[in-house]
């Protein structure tokens, strides 16, 4: 017993050492063999999502082995299926031998055909065991996931543009909407079920259209340099600002590009750059066209219940300059010539108003309130909630809300 | 004289120890001395000659009272003559009396003052102490001419007989802590002490502690200020490091040429030292448990970037890390060692070897040297605590490879407990930030202009309070 | 080393406490059971929390050097006392294995997919042990230490996550009934009520004349920040709250901007992580001492082995998930949690008003006796 005795006085006085070397004892054979994370797992840059027969087909694009003397990126592209996405991705990992990770996915993509059924169950798979990113960005394609992510790889293999890069610099120049994630489940979870998702489109082009070396456009197109022959046509991911709209979370319409401008004048997007007014014959010109870029764009809605119906009254404020005027003889005009005149004024707010109303006809008519009226409305709770109560059916709501635009617009030449 | 053949007996008949015999009036009189140790000049001048001039009855109080021309002379019983001899002094026998007179002659081989290599000065003091005791002691003698300044000497070590040295302010030292130390000085065993190191572990609590619980430094300028600010200093003779106590953690934060400089620098300069530290222990681990464990945190460029570095290594990264490590380690340690051409040499080898070479031949990756040379590198911020620092530096970098990230952030927090628990002689080592003291902070990372400075630190116990008039 | 600690050591105690179990699971949890009055919710809890500091205070102005557990035998005797004290005994295990529980998950989130239990239990605990070990002075130091960078490091997580403030996206505040409010109160009564530690080592604080003002103006600051951060989550994260269960890590990780570079949550990790350690120790600590006064004798190993034992027992086969732990607390635990919001206080309230006697004669009373 006295040696046990010493042994733990011992062992007190320096109880910290001791249990340092058995944390060593236990743990540094592993942490001696193991290699870098990067090594034994592969990560994931983005994924695509496709319906093959019945089953869940998933392509992911993943860091690859690089060679060090280019410090870029350079991506995989790998394929499973399976009967649900989590399949799917366990005989990726299969395939590979690595396990995925997907901390640092920049996009997923969704096909036209998945998007039929339920998405949202698809993304909480990602973001509760995957454990995506809820800011990522969720785009719809036309076609198949897999053969935009396969563009996207072959972009990102022959020059320094990066799709991931692109979405995330990009978004709030192409998409008016929050095309992340989590504004996908915020709309899916709340009472209305109503989301959207940045669309995708893959263009096929003549090879004369592309050059290599243009890169990225406002709102356009990304382009690829393939090793493929002249001859042969090339393919670009368009995104032209169209939004996919769903509906407890299957995809229900697309919102054109047309029909996505009335929107913009109400979500205060900083889309809506340029404003063209045609018609024009006054202060001296005949049937001119007059194009303003807006500099700034403000929106204020305001809401009110008069005899308990709900009235929304956009008032959205214009602060333009005028760049170019073409009169219809093909002849141009100095600028600072032009005043705000009150015919002038009318027109802005006539063209305004009629692609809003474009835009309400669309949303009316699928039933889909894409702008947040609701939201607007929830607002004033009681008065909403009475109003929602008088109607047959909840979600044609929109049908019976007078909306409203009004347009305040000034003029500056600098 | 059988007195002086015992002697010689006892000291082995040691070649240097001489003797030299005069004849006055009749009467034998007596040098015993060891050669190497006095100025024979001085014997010359102040001893032999009086004495040959003399031509009175030789007795030692007339020698010491009225012949000898020596500043310092002592009447020395039997039982002392050995330990005076020893002590470099000169021993005069009378033929007839017991006792003897040990005059002071000393001349031993010392340095001049010089800057000490450990901390130079860019503007400001540059002597620094040297072996001799008494050049500490004349140099901050000259630092302080206060009747407040308080020189105790205590002899320690068996067969060294060291003299060490206790100084202090009266009028401002807690007196509990100077009894504390001299109480802990006196009853120390051992048979040798070279250098105050050999004492601290005596006299401090932990002496198994990895931290140190003291100050020390080679600057009179430094000492100074830390005895104006109530604390003991202990100086051994055979070493120019002083130490002072009690110690803050953040003392090694500061450095003389905080004092010389505009106290805006100063500030800037002691937050990069306080990162240097941070840097120096934590860096090389969080890198570790990064790329083994966490690379949700690391974005992805930088994974990229490593990986494409990394690849095709022989080493995992557990592996190369104290690879790298303990080569840098090698080198430093040759370089300490070897003479200044040799070590220029073997520095480029060095050098070339780790940082081309090895990369180069997929060895080692660069992001694993730049973390490693950082941290080494950053160590020297705070060169007092600079032992300290590579080992826990090490226990950083194993607690990384094996429990990740929270084990780091474990272990700092575990650290700055144990030095919590520290309180050597009733100041707290993490003072004046645990605990909090308000005043003290005007000269801890932050540093105010002297006219702000008008109290004393708080945390060290003083019986004044106030700088200034007394 | 006397084992008191300062006034401004205390406010750090009470500072880490507000932050400690409401910075993971809690504001989801508001948001489920409440919906858009969670806000209302978190602030009427908030509310009684103060309500409840600014009473211990009181007390420990009138009994400098009485705990609980003195004031309580005071007028009851030792057993109802004990009896009080082991059911706070069980609150601290429980807060212990819930922080436990909540600090896993979000390292499973944020940090590492395959962090495993037994690498935070190999960390967590001998750290906490230590630092429980070492003494309450050097546990106070220690996070009064850490304070400031926790502190910074909260404000750093404020500004991270990108949020645009405009009005009405909150949504009507007072949708649900004043019952379900305050069921909800109720409810979530467990994750608060961590003021009590104050009382409890009453007898170990340094009385100061303005130490309500010195406490109250650190627990103000941490509740504004804390407000902040659920104002932010409740704002990012409406319909989707039961998604985000960790909500600081969800609120700094919210940041589109820096999607390309990755995320910069490290200083949010950081700054959890030393709250999980700090708040451990305390309620390591309180439990310890609760121990050290049901068992009737001082003596540190004895209690720290029991209590280890006891953790490790609940966490690895009792409540070894995160769910399991909420669902115990939320439909059991509330009916205990009548002695921390209801009796402890009510008896201290009525100690104040209707006790003649100060604490001190107390004291010299008891030494006379013996």
């Amino acid at each position: 017993m006295n040696w046990l005795r010493k042994s733990l006085n011992k062992i007190k006085h320096a109880y910290a050492l001791y249990y340092f070397v058995i944390v060593l004892i236990i743990f540094l054979p592993s942490a001696i063999t193991i290699p870098s994370l990067s090594f034994r797992s592969a990560i994931i840059t983005a994924i695509g999502v496709d319906k093959q027969d019945e089953e869940v087909m998933v392509s992911v694009l993943t860091l690859s082995e690089i060679s060090k003397s280019e410090m870029r990126e350079n991506v995989k592209l790998l394929q499973g299926s399976g009967v649900t996405l989590a399949n799917a991705f366990s005989s990726i990992e299969s395939s590979i031998g690595r396990k995925i990770l997907m901390g640092h996915v920049g996009y997923v993509v969704i096909s036209e055909d998945f998007a039929t059924q339920n998405v949202a169950e698809v993304i909480n798979t990602l973001i509760i065991a995957g454990k995506v990113s809820n800011t990522v960005p969720l785009l719809m394609c036309e076609g198949k996931a897999k053969d935009v992510l396969d563009n996207a790889q072959k972009m990102e293999a022959s020059s320094s543009y990066n799709m991931r890069e692109m979405i995330n610099n990009e978004f709030n120049e192409t998409y008016t909407k929050d095309i992340s994630i989590d504004s996908f489940l915020k709309g899916y979870y709340s009472d209305i079920h109503i989301s959207t998702l940045g669309y995708v489109t893959l263009e096929s082009q003549p090879t004369n259209a592309i050059d290599s070396s243009s890169g990225q456009a406002q709102g356009g197109q990304s382009q690829q340099s393939s090793s493929q022959s002249d001859s042969e046509q090339k393919t670009a991911i368009s995104y032209k600002t169209e939004h996919a709209v769903f509906l407890n979370g299957k995809f229900k319409y697309l919102f054109t590009k047309e029909q996505m401008r009335g929107i913009n004048w109400i979500v205060e997007s900083d889309l809506q750059k340029i404003l063209t007014i045609n018609g024009i014959s006054e202060q001296g010109l005949n049937d001119a066209s007059i194009t303003f870029t807006i500099s700034k764009h403000s929106v204020t809605p305001k809401v009110d219940f008069l005899n308990g119906k709900p009235y929304v009254t956009y008032e959205i404020s214009l602060t333009m300059t005028p760049v170019e005027i073409i009169e219809a003889n093909g002849g141009a005009r100095a600028i600072k010539e032009i005043t705000l005149t009150d015919e002038l004024k009318q027109k802005i707010c006539d063209v305004v108003k009629r692609e809003v109303a474009l835009s309400l006809s669309v949303m009316r008519e699928q039933k889909t309130d894409v702008i947040g009226v609701y939201k607007l409305l929830y607002n004033k709770y009681r008065p909403f909630m009475d109003f929602l109560d008088t109607l047959q059916n909840r979600e044609d709501f929109l049908n019976y809300v007078n909306i409203g635009v009004d347009v305040n617009s000034f003029i500056t030449t600098n | 004289m059988k007195i002086i053949q015992q002697i010689k007996e006892q000291l082995n008949n040691n070649p240097d120890v001489s003797e030299r015999q005069f004849l006055i009036n009749g009467k034998k009189v007596y040098l015993l001395f060891i050669k190497s140790t006095i100025d024979k000049t001085l014997l010359v001048h102040s001893v032999i000659s009086p004495l040959l001039e003399y031509g009175g009855e030789p007795n030692l109080s007339t020698l010491s009272n009225s012949v000898l021309r020596a500043s310092e002379v002592e009447k020395v019983t039997k039982d002392q003559f050995v330990k005076s001899l020893l002590r470099n002094k000169v021993l005069l026998f009378v033929d007839g009396e017991s006792d003897a007179l040990a005059i002071d002659m000393e001349l031993l081989p010392v340095r001049q003052p010089s800057e000490p290599p450990t901390s130079p000065t860019i503007q400001g003091p540059r002597e620094g102490f040297t072996e001799s005791v008494k050049t500490t002691m004349a140099l901050l003698r000259k630092q302080l001419p206060s009747k407040h300044l308080v020189i105790k000497s205590f002899f320690v070590g068996e067969m060294s007989h060291t003299q060490v040295v206790l100084f202090y302010m009266d009028n401002l030292a807690d007196k509990k802590i100077v009894k504390t130390l001299e109480k802990k000085i006196k009853s120390i065993n051992t048979d040798i002490v070279l250098d105050p190191h050999y004492l601290v572990e005596f006299i401090v609590g932990r002496p198994n502690s990895l931290f140190e619980q003291y100050g020390s430094t080679e600057k009179p300028d430094i000492v100074t200020a830390k005895l104006m600010e109530g604390r003991v200093a202990i100086a051994v003779d055979g070493s120019p490091i002083v130490i002072t106590l009690p110690f803050m953690v953040f003392e090694d934060v500061q450095n003389s040429n905080d004092y010389y400089t505009n106290s805006h620098y100063a500030t800037f300069i002691r937050y990069v030292r306080a990162f240097g530290i941070l840097m120096a222990t934590v860096i090389p681990g969080v890198y570790l448990s990064l790329r083994l464990y966490h690379y949700r945190i690391v974005p992805l460029k930088y994974i990229l970037t490593i990986s494409a570095t990394t690849q095709n290594l022989p080493f995992t990264p557990f592996l190369e890390i104290l690879f790298i490590l303990i080569l840098f380690q090698m080198l430093y340690e040759v370089s300490l060692r070897l003479p200044r051409y040799l070590g220029i040499a073997t520095s480029i080898v060095g050098a070339l070897v780790l940082g081309d070479t090895g990369v180069q031949a997929g060895l080692i990756s660069p992001p694993g040297i730049i973390v490693i040379a950082l941290s080494l590198i950053a160590v020297y911020t705070v060169p007092n605590q600079a032992p300290q620092l590579n080992i826990i530096r090490l226990v950083f970098v194993f607690l990384g490879g094996t429990l990740g990230l929270f084990g780091v952030v474990g272990g700092m927090i575990y650290f700055v407990n144990y030095l919590n628990s520290m309180d050597e002689f009733g100041v707290p080592i993490l003072a004046p930030y645990a605990p909090r003291v308000e005043n003290d902070l005007k000269d801890a990372l932050h540093k105010k202009p002297m006219p702000k400075m008008k109290k004393r630190p708080k945390s060290v116990k003083s019986n004044d309070n106030i700088r200034g008039l007394e | 080393m006397t084992q008191q600690i300062s006034v401004r050591q205390t406010a750090c105690f009470c500072a880490i406490s507000l932050l400690a179990l409401k910075l993971i699971t809690l504001p989801s949890l508001l948001v489920i059971m409440s919906t858009s009055s969670a806000i209302v919710v978190a602030l009427i809890m908030f509310a009684l929390d103060l309500f409840l500091l600014y009473i211990f205070l009181k007390v420990k102005e009138k009994y400098p050097n009485l705990s609980l557990y003195e004031l309580i035998k005071k007028v009851f005797g030792s057993v109802l006392a004990k009896i009080i004290y082991i059911i706070l005994f069980s609150f601290y295990i429980l807060k212990l294995v819930m922080l436990n529980n909540e600090a896993i998950a979000y390292m499973r989130d944020v940090v590492d997919e395959d962090f495993r239990l037994i690498v935070y239990l190999m960390t967590f605990l001998p750290v906490v042990i230590a630092m429980v070990n070492s003494g309450l002075k050097s546990t106070a130091r220690t996070i009064e230490f850490g304070f400031v960078f926790i502190f910074i490091g909260l404000i750093f997580c404020l500004f991270l996550s990108e949020v645009t403030f405009t009005y009405g996206e909150m949504g009507p505040i007072f949708k649900e009934n004043i019952l379900n409010i305050l069921n909800s109160c109720k409810d979530v009564g467990f994750w608060f009520s961590d003021f009590l530690f104050i009382t409890i080592i009453s007898d170990k604080i340094k009385y100061k004349k303005n130490m309500k003002k010195i406490i109250f103006s650190y627990v103000f600051i941490t509740l504004i920040i804390l407000i902040a951060l659920y104002i932010i989550y409740f704002r990012l994260f409406n319909v989707t709250a039961f998604l985000h269960r960790s909500a600081i890590a969800d609120i700094t990780q919210y940041n589109r901007n820096i999607g390309n570079s990755g995320n910069i949550d490290i200083i949010a990790i950081l700054v959890y992580m030393f709250i999980i350690f700090f708040q451990g120790a305390i309620y390591f600590t309180g439990a310890k001492i609760i121990f050290e006064k049901i068992v009737g004798y001082d003596n540190k190993i004895h209690a720290i082995i029991f209590i280890t034992l006891l953790i490790l027992a609940l966490q690895l086969f009792v409540f070894y998930n995160l769910d399991l732990i909420i669902d115990f607390v939320v439909n059991y635990l509330k009916y205990f949690g009548v002695v921390a919001w209801v009796i402890i206080p009510l008896y201290l309230i009525c100690l104040l008003i209707f006790d003649r006697e100060k604490g001190d004669e107390l004291v010299k009373k008891k030494s006379k006796q013996n």
